[in-house]
């Protein structure tokens, strides 16, 4: 079960990518909380709040939603397509990873209310850089929605960018 | 651009010079457009007559009528070889004449105001009229105008049939003459009788025939008394008393034989004084006798000299010798009244000579009474309807009628004046048939009321039979003209076939026709088009032996049998024919290049109801029809074979396209669903590393370290893979791309690549090609960026990029002056992965150039590499002619080509590589 009140939720099936994506955001912020949904159906029922998740009603969103593109069951496009569709995830700070730059998907993406879109470098020290760089902004520079953690009572979980 | 247009354009707004150029630009199109039309339709009409020149040339080639064809413009585009020998013209000064400049004025304008009906589509026929050869006789010719056909049937022209019906004329002429002077002598004898023995009568209408006979002035009768001749009539001309001695009256009194003067003033037998107030020049006198005394003249006279013709002394000699012994018995009459028997006697006599003279006639003559049975016929007559003259005495001239023209002969004999002559169809004795042209005059009593009718009879059966074979021919030609159009007009074989035939039985009468093709393989012959009557057959393949041997119908010869139920061994056709009726039955082959592909056959119900001109016919159509069919059934196996041949390529060319699609999925999901695997082995190896850094031995580290550079490695190769998957999926998006700008764009963002180094850049003219700008860019980029890498080695590295025409297509050349490449390497370089160099003498996963090889095939185009070791390389790429493969500027010939700039070898440090010259500069892929 993912804990209710998380700062980063990472929507990723494979459990390495899982780890070497969870790495360079706890190298940057040991304390960020971070959830992983394994399929796109759990991240909807975390982030919506429903199923097993029923009691989270109320709780504050992540400050940054981190989908993959390819998931097995919903993939990153439909979990997208029905967070922008309900009004309590609208606005939630979404950043699509594609695995390389097709232009369709991207198109499609932004289409459907990605806030960013992200190319996952292949080669790891990039991947680590990039991981970093994405978490520096949307946890520290970015100012997040009201319904989302700092605006919700949070503290910001980097207090100064590195 | 020329000065006076910048100067215009300067001082001008865009919206005026848009609007300018836009004028223009529709009237050039216009214009253009015009004169394409124009060139193309007199194109189109120069081709249709040069086709028709040819049809033409080979049919009437051999044809007895004269041939010619103008064109639209009233231009000769053809004139055959008896049209020549009519005209005496050869056919190049007919082509310098004006249009019908070969007709008598007189008759050309008739028949240029009948014309209309031509140019309309119509057609002139039997037109008759004089032809004036060259230095020659004027001759008569009968000739039809048909208008002239291109194979779509759109009239490109006039084709003239002409038949030389001179002899005909002349024949007419003459014949009108005779009839008029056979029905005079007819006339006078009438008179005469009529007359009773009123010589002062019976003189009287003598002079009134002979002047009208002969056409002249005047004429007198003159008898003698002692040494004088004492005119008795004389009819519009004085007549003095004249000495017989000293006039030619006289001098043919003496003599007793015709005397003619053709010019009375300067011969020497005649004492003109006595002429020359009356204004006579000619002259012609006959002696009147009775027995073989003189005993007066019959003298005509005219005011014009060589007024009379041999003709006219041979109606005087007739006139003069018939009514001597006339008039001599009404002088003798008067005398002695008594003597009437003498009289009958004499009239008998003359009776008699009269008979004499029209049984010699070349023309039956025939005299009716009043209910018009004949009460006479002359020789002449019987000959001609092949009877004896006896049994005609008693029936009717009609019983001798054809029942075809007996309408025409009743309406035509029966006018009470007479005199016209009509064409009528005679039947003779024997069955055939004779054409007579035929007149009647009355014969009316001394109280005017008819008493009967004389008529004549002339055989123009030759004439008919040419004008019919005038006929004929002219139809043959509209045929084989009609037929050579079906046959361009592209149709089925079993179309052109019913065409064919059609046409035939119009020409040649049978009960059955068909046409026949020989398949010798299977030994078949099949039934292409056939009618019996009016209905149309169809049947099953027959064997081939059915109709002949195999043998006799390769041999391709034309058969006739007259009567099949006399045929012995007979082929198993012949009895179902023989069941419908047919006796006889004419094949004609069908021969392409000398073989028979098949047959024509006529089946007629009548024993022997083919004739020659039949034959010839059937063979006429015969030709072009084999050549129709041939060409039909090629055109059939043709568009069979193309379209099985479309068939096949659509079925290739929808598995190549399956095929190709499942590769690209492949090849993406590949590029993409490694991706994530080989992260997994560069991150970890790099965090074993990281993480137990200190405590690792050395080798680990060094292991973990190559796991790491695998990884990376195989990463570069993924991209590559990528971008060749995504140019294999990504739609063409073509437009005009100015390869100048492109190349200047491509050299400045490589600057980084060459800081520092010199590079001698040599960019010439280049063209604007319609393709995939975003992809072009890409394939420069690889070809620009490899030629900077292989000079790296050199101190002076240069670059030329130009413009060649190779393949029917303007290919980019980009060479260098670097390391080079073995050519038998050359092929190698375009595929993916191949590296003709050590990875650690130059960089690169050899991707790039199977990347411009696929941009050049997306395009349609292609690529290609020339070199030498150690001597440079040239890289060529097209972009396939797509709709579009133009060009914008013209490209100079290889030889004069200079460098569009020959700028300095710049070492990159010291001066800027040339900047973009546009500042939107199409995003470069990543």
């Amino acid at each position: 079960m993912i804990p209710p009140e998380i700062d980063v939720l990472v929507v990723q099936d494979s459990p390495p990518e899982v780890e070497l994506t969870l790495r360079p955001l706890r190298d940057l912020a040991p304390e960020c909380r971070i959830g992983v949904a394994q399929d796109g159906e759990e991240a909807l029922d975390y982030l919506l709040a429903r199923g097993p998740y029923r009691h989270r009603l109320g709780s504050p969103l992540p400050r940054l939603v981190l989908i993959d593109l390819k998931l097995p069951k919903l993939d990153g496009v439909e979990v997208l397509r029905a967070l922008r569709a309900s009004h309590r995830t609208s606005s939630a700070p979404v950043v699509m990873m594609v695995p390389a730059a097709e232009p369709r998907e991207l198109a499609q993406c932004y289409q459907l209310g990605a806030n960013s879109c992200i190319r996952k470098p292949v080669a790891f020290p990039a991947f680590y850089e990039t991981m970093q760089s994405v978490g520096r902004y949307w946890l520290s520079l970015n100012e997040a929605p009201p319904n989302v953690g700092a605006a919700a009572g949070h503290q910001p979980i980097l207090s100064t960018p590195s | 651009m020329p000065p006076a247009i910048a100067d215009f354009l300067a001082n001008r707004s865009p919206q005026t010079i848009a609007a300018a150029l836009g004028v223009l630009l529709v009237l050039l199109v216009l214009l253009a457009a015009g004169l394409a039309v124009q060139l193309r339709r007199r194109r189109q009409a120069e081709a249709a007559a040069a086709d028709a020149r040819g049809h033409l040339q080979t049919v009437t080639a051999s044809m007895r009528e004269g041939v010619i064809a103008y064109d639209m413009r009233y231009q000769l585009i053809f004139a055959n070889p008896a049209f020549e020998r009519l005209t005496g013209f050869p056919v190049e000064d007919l082509r310098d004449q004006e249009f019908l400049q070969y007709i008598h004025p007189d008759d050309r304008r008739a028949l240029v105001e009948e014309w209309d009906r031509l140019a309309q589509g119509g057609s002139l026929r039997d037109q008759e009229y004089r032809v004036v050869p060259r230095g020659g006789q004027v001759r008569w010719t009968s000739s039809s105008w048909e208008p002239l056909r291109d194979e779509a049937g759109r009239q490109i022209g006039y084709l003239g049939t002409e038949f030389d019906i001179t002899e005909r004329k002349l024949a007419e002429e003459a014949m009108r003459l005779d009839t008029e002077l056979f029905q005079a002598v007819i006339e006078i004898q009438q008179a005469v009788g009529a007359a009773g023995l009123d010589s002062a009568t019976v003189v009287r209408v003598i002079a009134d025939r002979s002047q009208w006979l002969t056409g002249a002035t005047g004429a007198v009768i003159e008898a003698i008394e002692g040494d004088e001749l004492v005119p008795l009539a004389h009819i519009g001309t004085a007549a003095p008393r004249l000495k017989v001695e000293g006039s030619l009256s006289g001098l043919c009194v003496r003599t007793g034989e015709l005397q003619r003067s053709d010019d009375v003033l300067s011969d020497p037998r005649i004492e003109h004084t006595a002429y020359h107030d009356l204004g006579v020049r000619s002259l012609l006198v006959v002696p009147l006798k009775d027995e073989q005394r003189t005993i007066g003249v019959l003298k005509v006279v005219s005011t014009r000299p060589a007024a009379f013709s041999d003709r006219d002394a041979k109606a005087l000699r007739l006139l003069g010798g018939l009514m001597g012994a006339a008039l001599a018995h009404a002088a003798t009459f008067e005398g002695r009244q008594s003597r009437l028997e003498e009289r009958t006697r004499a009239l008998q006599e003359s009776e008699q000579r009269f008979k004499q003279l029209v049984d010699v006639a070349q023309e039956g003559i025939w005299v009716a009474d009043d209910r018009g049975v004949i009460t006479y016929v002359n020789q002449r007559m019987a000959e001609l309807l092949g009877q004896q003259s006896g049994a005609l005495l008693g029936h009717q001239v009609f019983d001798f009628i054809d029942s075809g023209s007996r309408a025409l002969g009743l309406r035509a004999l029966s006018r009470p004046k007479g005199g016209e002559s009509v064409d009528l169809r005679f039947h003779r004795k024997d069955g055939s048939e004779l054409w007579g042209l035929v007149s009647s005059s009355p014969i009316t009593g001394r109280d005017g009321a008819l008493v009967g009718s004389v008529g004549m009879l002339t055989d123009i059966t030759e004439r008919k039979r040419a004008e019919e074979r005038l006929r004929r021919s002219a139809e043959r030609l509209t045929m084989l003209h009609d037929m050579d159009q079906a046959v361009l007009a592209a149709r089925s074989p079993a179309e052109i076939g019913r065409a064919a035939l059609g046409r035939l039985r119009r020409m040649v009468p049978c009960q059955r026709c068909t046409v026949v093709i020989f398949d010798f393989q299977r030994r078949e012959a099949r039934l292409l088009a056939g009618f019996a009557g009016s209905l149309s057959l169809s049947a099953a393949p027959l064997p081939l032996d059915h109709l002949s041997p195999a043998e006799v119908l390769r041999r391709g010869a034309v058969r006739y049998i007259e009567d099949i139920t006399t045929v012995e061994a007979q082929p198993e056709i012949y009895r179902r024919l023989r069941e419908d009726g047919i006796r006889s039955v004419l094949s004609v082959p069908l021969l392409v290049d000398g073989e028979a592909i098949g047959e024509v056959n006529l089946g007629a119900t009548s024993v022997a109801a083919f004739d020659a001109e039949h034959r010839d016919i059937a063979l006429e159509i015969a030709t072009p029809l084999a050549v129709a069919i041939q060409h039909a059934r090629l055109r059939e196996e043709l568009a069979r074979k193309t379209g099985e041949l479309e068939r096949r390529l659509a079925e290739r060319g929808a598995a190549l396209r399956a095929a190709t699609a499942e590769l690209e999925t492949l090849l993406y999901s590949v590029s993409h669903d490694l991706r994530a695997p080989l992260r997994h082995l560069s991150g970890f190896s790099q965090l074993l590393v990281e993480d137990a850094g200190a405590t690792l031995d050395p080798a680990v580290r060094h292991y973990a370290e190559r796991i790491r550079e695998g990884a990376g490695r195989m990463a570069a190769m993924l991209d590559d893979l990528v971008m060749l998957s995504r140019v294999g999926r990504q739609d063409l998006l073509r437009r005009d791309v100015p390869f100048a700008t492109l190349v200047e764009d491509v050299v400045s963002q490589l600057a980084p690549e060459y800081d520092g180094r010199m590079v001698d850049w040599q960019i010439e003219e280049l063209p604007v090609l319609d393709c995939d700008p975003a992809l072009a860019r890409l394939a420069l980029r690889h070809l620009i960026g490899n030629a900077l890498k292989f000079t790296r080695t050199r101190e002076r590295a240069v670059i030329r990029v130009r413009a060649v025409e190779a393949e029917d297509q303007t290919a980019i050349v980009v060479e260098d002056n670097g390391v080079g490449f073995k050519m038998a390497y050359a092929g190698k370089l375009f595929g993916v992965f191949q590296r003709l160099h050590r990875s650690d003498e130059f960089d690169g996963n050899g991707a790039g150039l199977a990347l411009v090889q696929r941009i050049a095939q997306k395009h349609g185009g292609r690529a290609w590499a020339e070199g030498e070791v150690e001597r440079g390389a040239r890289f060529y790429i097209t972009f396939g002619s797509g709709e579009t493969g133009r060009r914008s500027g013209p490209l100079e010939p290889e030889a004069e080509r200079r460098p569009r700039a020959a700028p300095e070898p710049t070492a990159a440090g010291d001066q800027p590589a040339p900047s973009p010259r546009r500042s939107a500069a199409p995003p470069a892929l990543p």
